[in-house]
């Protein structure tokens, strides 16, 4: 390239300088290169507001503030050896009410992170059962299926403080008429119901499962209304019952959405905290989004402990249920 | 945000990567820095003070019912019974009505330094904190001498002492009105039974917990009464403050040790619930509800009380009284007025708690007796305000009496001294004013809750360990061991 008056100089230097250098990169990316490129900015928008406040919390887990909250000391993993030893012997919520005590283990284990695995198993076993009968049934065409519809999403539109109110009422000894009957089956403790942990965790589980099944209902029949028709006459000319139709052609071709639909219920039921606030109280029945509320006044560093390790709960069993699917090939 | 550098001067109508890329980048940046902006720009709480001219505006942080409804008919009251000066104008500002989001927000202002509102109606559960922290202005150093030994000579002490400082003695806030539960009972059930409220005078002299549970038993036995007694037991913190206070109190018992250890030092006092008292209180309510039975209680009545207290809380516990259900009914004063007006003036009695040991027996340093818990208001400073004499003028204008009297015919809150108590004015009051001897008792016979900057956490331990005992879920003893060992960890 010549270079002959000032100015042709001048634009020379200017074509050869950073920018120009770092567009002629661009340009020679290749495409898969450059798709990541384009991703920079949102992959800085989510750290920004998905892991900054993850690793932040974090660091506040390092350290312990005082009573009045005016000054912060460094303590390491002090916070994290409490926690699942109890070798301080300091005071965490629900520690001492929720299990025998044969069972119980000093720290955070002895409660906390048995009401919650307990909560989210049970209510999403029972959720994925029930919303898949449902699913089924609205996914007949009968008179009547919008009103079924409407019947059945409703309890999902309650608020959830509502709900949690709606049943504390159903069991509170005043006005409730729920305690008896399930008192006279031996599953509930006839009095002081809502302060019987066993009992209340009876009740927040019932509750979780009458409202969110209707959930798993909507996911998995956007699921079964996917499903090409043409396999069900095909499988009828070749002979199959419904049970061998639904086996072959629906439970197959309906697990991914299942699936999906298992994630997200597992990470909302280990978060679990406002449910159980509004029915029972945290100290009845302590879950780990409950302790960290708990402890969040008093014990910043606690708090924001517990907080990390449900966060690292919920990311454990995401991850693991991901690699089960993915092993399956759903 | 403008982008980096110039337009290239190529063709404007299509987009290469080149421009795509600048732009992509630019919008990424700003959406960035839009997200940083929100979170930089934090939230400014304007003064809500302004002066115009010689008139100074303080601003309060109030009740906001009370704002809404009684607001102006106030600020006329504090300047022409309460003798401000017309040169201060008063700005309620109305709080959250949950008490626990009043602190929250105040705790806020306080601790980012703003000057507004320059004073504030705080709760006596929480008080003590803010004093703790630093966060309320000295009002020793704030009040005329005159004032400060009314407070101390005149005002009930107990409550007065929950806006005092343990270290210095300094007080920080203005008692503006008291609350303190009494035993509610059904009159005309216990006169046709053949007792004497009136000669015996019930309304003042407290009797022995043993008394009033044989009567309480007999009565109900012989009366068409569902309960004997209903009170508030449920896991919350009302229990915590109150009725469990009341009850380990009146036998001598204490959380920590004594009066003298209510507000701390955290961590420095020794931790009394699993003594003989506190058990004895425990095993009392139980063979209230259970009619369980102990030795050194087989001179009392029992099995009265339902096992649904251990669910109730105030409004859920009264029902039953003011529907005619309960014989005898532990509650606040607002209790009074709303039993007196569904049951008749005529049927329904007040007296103080009841007690099982006199003060001069009891184990613990200032306890024993009759004991009524203790809730109630206060009027604090805002340190960083910058019209603190006008606010002195302002506090001074609540504690005149007439203002006191007119704030119990206004809202019904208690006159926070005793003497008042005797006035025609508060005797006049309806239906409230004809129950004002109790209340008198009740006031100066008052427990504080112990609370400190941990109050919170062991509120609620202490909530769950005493529901779980009367529950009979574990033994009295076993409870207070377990609750004796979570409030040494909590003190740490």
């Amino acid at each position: 390239m010549s270079s002959g008056t000032a100015t042709d100089r001048s634009r020379e230097s200017k074509r050869s300088g950073p920018l120009v250098t770092l567009t002629r990169r661009v340009e020679n990316l290749s495409d898969t290169q450059y798709a990541y490129l384009l991703l920079v900015p949102v992959f800085v928008i989510l750290g920004a507001v998905a892991f900054y406040p993850l690793l932040r919390t974090f660091e506040l887990s390092l350290y312990e503030t005082t009573i009045d909250q005016a000054s912060q000391t460094f303590v390491g993993f002090d916070n994290y050896i409490e926690l699942f030893t109890g070798e301080k012997n300091r005071w965490l919520p629900g520690t001492t009410t929720f299990l025998p005590s044969e069972f119980s283990i000093p720290g955070m284990i002895s409660s906390a992170l048995v009401v919650t695995v307990l909560f989210a198993g049970v209510t999403v076993t029972f959720e994925t059962v029930i919303g898949m009968g449902q699913a089924l049934i609205l996914d007949q065409d009968f008179f009547g299926r919008r009103w079924v519809r409407a019947a059945i999403i409703i309890p999902w539109a309650v608020p959830v403080v509502i709900q949690g109110i709606m049943f504390y009422l159903m069991f509170h000894p005043n006005v409730g008429f729920a305690v008896g009957p399930l008192a006279d089956l031996g599953i509930l403790s006839a009095t002081n119901t809502l302060n019987d942990p066993q009992s209340a965790l009876f009740i927040v589980i019932v509750a979780d499962i009458w409202k969110t099944s209707a959930f798993m209902a909507l996911l998995i029949l956007a699921g079964l209304q996917s499903i090409d028709r043409s396999l069900y006459d095909v499988a009828k000319v070749a002979g199959a019952s419904k049970w061998q139709q639904f086996r072959m052609i629906t439970l197959p071709l309906i697990l991914p959405t299942v699936g999906v639909a298992v994630l997200f219920r597992m990470v909302g039921a280990l978060k679990v905290y406002g449910l159980i606030d509004s029915v029972a109280g945290c100290e009845v029945v302590p879950s780990l989004s409950c302790m960290v509320v708990s402890t969040f006044l008093t014990r910043q560093g606690t708090s924001a402990t517990i907080a990390f390790v449900t966060a690292a709960i919920i990311g454990i069993a995401v991850t693991v249920i991901i690699y089960q699917q993915y092993k399956e090939g759903i | 945000m403008p982008p980096h550098g110039t337009g290239s001067g190529q063709d404007e109508t299509s987009v290469s990567r080149r421009r795509f890329v600048a732009g992509a980048g630019a919008t990424g940046m700003a959406a960035g820095l839009a997200g940083c902006a929100g979170v930089l720009g934090g939230n400014s709480n304007p003064n809500g003070s302004n002066n115009s001219g010689s008139t100074t505006t303080v601003t309060w942080g109030f009740d906001a019912t009370f704002a809404n409804d009684h607001g102006e008919e106030f600020s006329d009251l504090l300047h022409n019974e309460g003798g401000l000066s017309d040169d201060i104008e008063i700005e309620l500002e109305g709080g959250q009505e949950d008490t626990g989001g009043r602190r929250a927000n105040y705790n806020r202002l306080l601790s980012a330094g703003e000057a507004s509102p320059d004073m504030f109606m705080m709760d006596n559960g929480w008080v003590n904190i803010f004093i703790q922290r630093g966060q309320v202005a000295n009002l020793s150093e704030l009040l005329s001498d005159d004032a400060l030994t009314t407070i101390d000579e005149e005002y009930f002490s107990g409550f007065t002492d929950t806006a005092i400082a343990p270290q210095s003695g300094d007080l920080y806030g203005v008692p503006l009105y008291p609350d303190y539960p009494v035993m509610l009972y059904r009159k005309d059930l216990i006169e046709e039974a053949g007792y004497d409220p009136e000669g015996e005078n019930w309304a003042t002299e407290p009797m022995t917990w043993q008394r009033w549970s044989n009567i309480a038993e007999e009565v109900t036995a012989n009366s068409d009464v569902e309960y004997g007694f209903t009170t508030q037991w449920d896991i919350y913190a009302g229990t915590a403050c109150c009725t469990f206070n009341e009850v380990l109190s009146s036998w001598g018992g204490a959380y920590f040790g004594g009066r003298d250890n209510l507000f701390g030092p955290v961590g420095e006092r020794p931790v009394t619930v699993d003594s003989d008292p506190v058990i004895n209180s425990l095993q009392m309510m139980r063979k209230f509800v259970h009619d369980e039975e102990y030795d050194h209680l087989s001179e009392y009545g029992g099995g009265f009380a339902p096992t649904e207290i251990l669910g109730w809380i105030e409004d859920a516990s009264l029902a039953p009284f003011t529907n005619g259900d309960s014989l005898f009914h532990r509650n606040w004063p607002y209790a009074i007025a709303q039993s007196a007006n569904e049951l008749g003036v005529e049927n329904v009695g007040t007296m103080p708690i009841p007690y099982a040991v006199s003060e001069s027996e009891a184990e613990f340093q200032g306890t024993g007796g009759s004991t009524s818990a203790l809730g109630g208001w206060h009027v604090t400073a805002n340190p960083n305000s910058e019209k603190l004499d006008a606010v002195r003028q302002v506090m001074e204008a609540t504690m005149v009496p007439e203002v006191q009297l007119s704030l119990f015919e206004i809202e019904g809150w208690l006159p926070p001294r005793s003497e008042l108590f005797n006035s025609d004015q508060a005797q006049n009051v309806d239906p409230t004013g004809q129950y004002l001897d109790t209340l008198r008792v009740a006031g100066e016979n008052t427990m504080a809750r112990p609370v400190t900057s941990v109050w919170s956490d062991q509120s609620s331990v202490i909530a769950e360990q005493a529901n779980r005992v009367v529950a009979q879920n574990v033994s009295a003893a076993e409870g207070m061991t377990t609750l004796q060992s979570e409030l040494e960890d909590i003190e740490g």
